[in-house]
């Protein structure tokens, strides 16, 4: 047996008096209907679903015997909207939901159909009833977006209405249906129909389906079965907004991370159960500490991945706090819980195991304390002709191996492309051949000051004050290739000192020259031609 | 009798978790030795050279002095694990890692965890005390590798020690290395050391030495471009495979 609770929309009432039992205070005024007619509505029973702006449907199978026959039970429901502030509502009872929503708005007050007598109890009713169903009156998050009322519309900061937190991915409307939906219940239709002189619902029940079908088509068939009471799909109840947060106060207060370890577990494992029962994850967590000073540290960990291991997630608490500590002792600990929709993983024979992004978060988190967040990553280029110029990413593994991207074929060398070269080298095991790779070097990310000797325009001696990288005579040298760049951030060639370009905060303007010193090394210097200065830039190794 | 204080010595290795020390004995009679499983460097001789590459579960080295391309061959090493779909790790101790070099060896960067250690340049505040910045930075990226090792799930772990001064490197305690090789041991994973010497190689591992190769200069600082320089490579040590020894390849390495 199913109820519908319908709210009429009546001149001066528009029933959008925010509801005290609502309690979605934050709420706009255009879900205040829909928060109070679901709270009715599960006072009676946990299966609801909201149906419209104004219509909720709910399965009342054994509320008999706690709230008497079916007339009380309306009646009560009635009385509860009501108190509720929302003025008075239509109630229905049938034994299916489209006959108890098409009753509900029809008629006002309590109307109880004995299962049955859906199809003769809906017979003397108005064609236009089943505009009840009509995309204009499906609830705004089932509409399409341009019809969506502003306040209905989902915003990036506001949280998801009542209707779109309650509903789960699969569940499905009354009104919906699979793709095409808006062709199947067309209201063109009704207009055809009422053309045809077609006036109530048993007039439309009683055609001929095959004649109807030949006509209108699926449409008019949809439109048959809900005017002959029938269901399209069975009712699947709306889930109520569930938050995952939790918080604890301190009897004495806190100020070392390892108690705090204690108590963040004791938060943490009841809320990642309850992520799991859902099949959720955190996508953020969201930490606050109320200090003894009366203040509050407040931390926001974003997650690369949905998590709800509550080791994983402590550990990185733990170390974000290592970084960002307190600055007093915490006498109340509150944390919050952004849940996502847990990670679905497709593993895979054929392929390598990769890390878990738990794995990977908490590597690079320990490896920021000990390091520096700056410092660990994943190494990217950047557009620019700068020497020595990069860009740090975050590192993440992707689960289907995407990133896996194949080997580019090496400049030089590479599986299949190794150039083999003629020259041979004797040694004890024979004759082996000669292979190429790729230069490499290894720069010196602040460039050490060299003092180099020019004889006829070529550096001859090159020596520095670093221990380990004394130089010495130039033996050999390629060179100069100049290079210059980004001189609209030179302010003036007065105001611009080597270390400034070296830095990235000027332009670069200099001669670069490859040089093998006596020491066995080759470098590579460079004059910079706005200061004269020399360094060494990098060893090529 | 020989054989029973062989047994002796193996007991107590294995007592005081030493055994992986222990190198398969070829006495007749005994069976081959199964061949470790390998990770190639890329360059086709080379593998040929170390038996397929280097050995999973070990640390192995790549040693040599200051432009002898060690360097080069540690990026086509990575570029070769990379294309096979390994995620790699560097920690780089000195912060001396190119990534355009990287790039143009063929790595995918995003598939690269870089650790970036301190640079110990003239500029730091700390010059005076260059050694013992030296030795806290190269302490840090211990912990850095030991943590990338526990972790897991890297094809290949590399720790960057070619600028660290030896004085630092000679304080660093021998039980630190044997307990990377314990963590290390069993994953599907090559642990590579980038040195100027040999310094920590594990009993399973292999040592490629690089060395300037003769008269390369000549040929190298033609012209006004640097065109690049040879270098000679040779396995310096290799304990599972000892046939593997002291093979040789010239490799050219091209700006």
């Amino acid at each position: 047996m199913f109820a519908c609770l319908y709210l009429p929309a009546m001149p001066g009432h528009t029933g959008l008096k925010p509801c005290a039992t609502a309690g979605h205070s934050g709420a706009n005024k255009g879900e205040a209907p829909f928060a109070g007619l679901l709270e009715v509505a599960r006072t009676f029973s946990p299966r609801v679903d909201a149906q419209s702006e104004r219509t909720v449907t709910l399965d009342i199978d054994g509320v008999s015997r706690l709230f008497g026959d079916n007339q009380a039970v309306g009646a009560r429901m009635r009385r509860a909207a009501a108190d509720a502030g929302l003025g008075p509502v239509h109630v229905a009872m049938a034994a299916t939901r489209t006959a108890a929503m098409l009753l509900a708005a029809a008629r006002a007050g309590v109307t109880v159909v004995p299962p049955g007598d859906e199809v003769a109890a809906l017979a003397p009713l108005p064609l236009r009833t089943l505009e009840v169903f009509s995309p204009e009156n499906r609830p705004a998050t089932f509409s399409s977006a341009e019809n969506r009322p502003a306040t209905f519309f989902p915003s990036k900061n506001r949280p998801a209405t009542f209707l779109e937190r309650g509903r789960e991915k699969g569940s499905r409307s009354i009104f919906e249906c699979d793709k095409g939906s808006r062709s199947v219940f067309d209201p063109a239709a009704l207009a055809v129909l009422a053309r045809w002189g077609i006036r109530t619902l048993g007039q439309l029940a009683a055609l001929p389906a095959a004649e109807l079908s030949g006509r209108l088509g699926q449409a008019g068939l949809q439109w048959q079965r809900l005017a002959r009471g029938e269901d399209p799909g069975p009712l699947v109840p709306a889930r109520d907004e569930e938050t995952f947060d939790a918080t604890t106060e301190l009897e004495w207060p806190i100020e070392d991370l390892e108690p705090l370890s204690f108590v963040l577990s004791g938060l943490l494992e009841p809320l990642c159960q309850r992520l799991e029962r859902r099949d959720r994850g955190a996508a953020v967590l969201h930490l606050q500490l109320r200090l003894v000073t009366k203040d509050t540290h407040a931390r926001q960990l974003q997650l690369p991945a949905p998590m709800r291991d509550p080791k994983v997630l402590r550990t990185l608490l733990l170390l974000d706090l290592e970084s960002h500590p307190a600055p007093a002792g915490i006498d109340r600990v509150t944390l919050c819980i952004d849940p996502t929709p847990g990670r679905i993983v497709q593993d895979s024979l054929l392929t390598r195991a990769r890390p878990a992004p738990e794995q990977v978060s908490t590597l690079l988190a320990r490896l920021g304390a000990l390091m520096g967040e700056s410092r660990c990553g994943s190494p990217a280029l950047v557009d620019s002709h700068r020497p020595g110029a990069f860009a740090m990413t975050p590192f993440r593994v992707t689960e289907d191996g995407t990133d896996n991207t194949r080997l580019k074929p090496c400049a030089t060398a590479d599986h299949s492309g190794l150039q083999l070269e003629g020259s041979m080298v004797r040694s004890g095991t024979g004759l082996q051949p000669c292979v190429t790779a790729k230069a490499a070097l290894r720069r010196f990310r602040l460039p050490v000051p060299a003092r180099v000797l020019i004889d006829q325009g070529r550096p001859i001696q090159v020596r520095t004050d670093r221990p380990g990288l004394t130089g010495g005579q130039v033996s050999r040298c390629a060179g100069p290739w100049r290079t210059s760049g980004e001189w609209w951030k030179t302010k003036g060639a007065s105001s611009v000192s080597g270390i400034e370009a070296l830095w990235g905060l000027a332009g670069w303007n200099r001669d670069e020259w490859d040089v093998a010193l006596g020491d066995g090394g080759i470098y590579r210097i460079f004059e910079d031609r706005v200061s004269g200065r020399w360094f060494v830039d990098a060893v090529i190794d | 009798m020989s054989a029973v204080c062989r047994a002796d010595v193996e007991a107590l290795l294995r007592t005081r978790k030493l055994d992986r020390t222990l190198v398969p004995f070829g006495s007749p009679g005994a069976g081959t030795p199964p061949a470790p499983l390998t990770m190639a460097t890329g360059v086709a001789e080379l593998d040929r050279q170390l038996g397929g590459g280097f050995p999973l579960g070990q640390f192995s080295e790549i040693v040599g002095p200051r432009s002898s391309g060690r360097t080069s061959l540690l990026m086509q090493t990575l570029a070769a694990a990379v294309g096979r779909g390994e995620l790699v790790a560097l920690v780089d101790t000195f912060d001396m890692f190119d990534p355009e070099s990287a790039a143009a060896a063929g790595i995918v960067l995003s598939q690269m965890l870089w650790v970036r250690g301190e640079a110990c340049t003239p500029a730091s505040p700390l010059v005076a005390s260059r050694q013992s910045r030296a030795e806290h930075v190269l302490s840090r990226s211990l912990k850095a590798l030991n943590l990338i090792l526990q972790a897991g799930g890297f094809g290949m772990v590399v720790l960057d020690l070619t600028e660290a001064p030896a004085a630092a490197l000679r304080r660093v305690p021998m039980t630190t290395w044997l307990r990377f090789q314990r963590v290390l041991e069993g994953q599907e994973a090559v642990g590579l050391i980038l040195g100027a010497a040999p310094l920590s190689r594990s009993a399973g591992g292999v040592t490629v030495s690089l060395a300037p190769g003769a008269g390369r200069a000549a040929r190298g600082f033609e012209g006004r471009v640097f065109r690049g320089f040879e270098s000679d490579v040779r396995t310096a040590r290799a304990r599972l495979v000892p046939g593997l020894t002291d093979a040789r390849t010239r490799l050219r390495i091209s700006a």
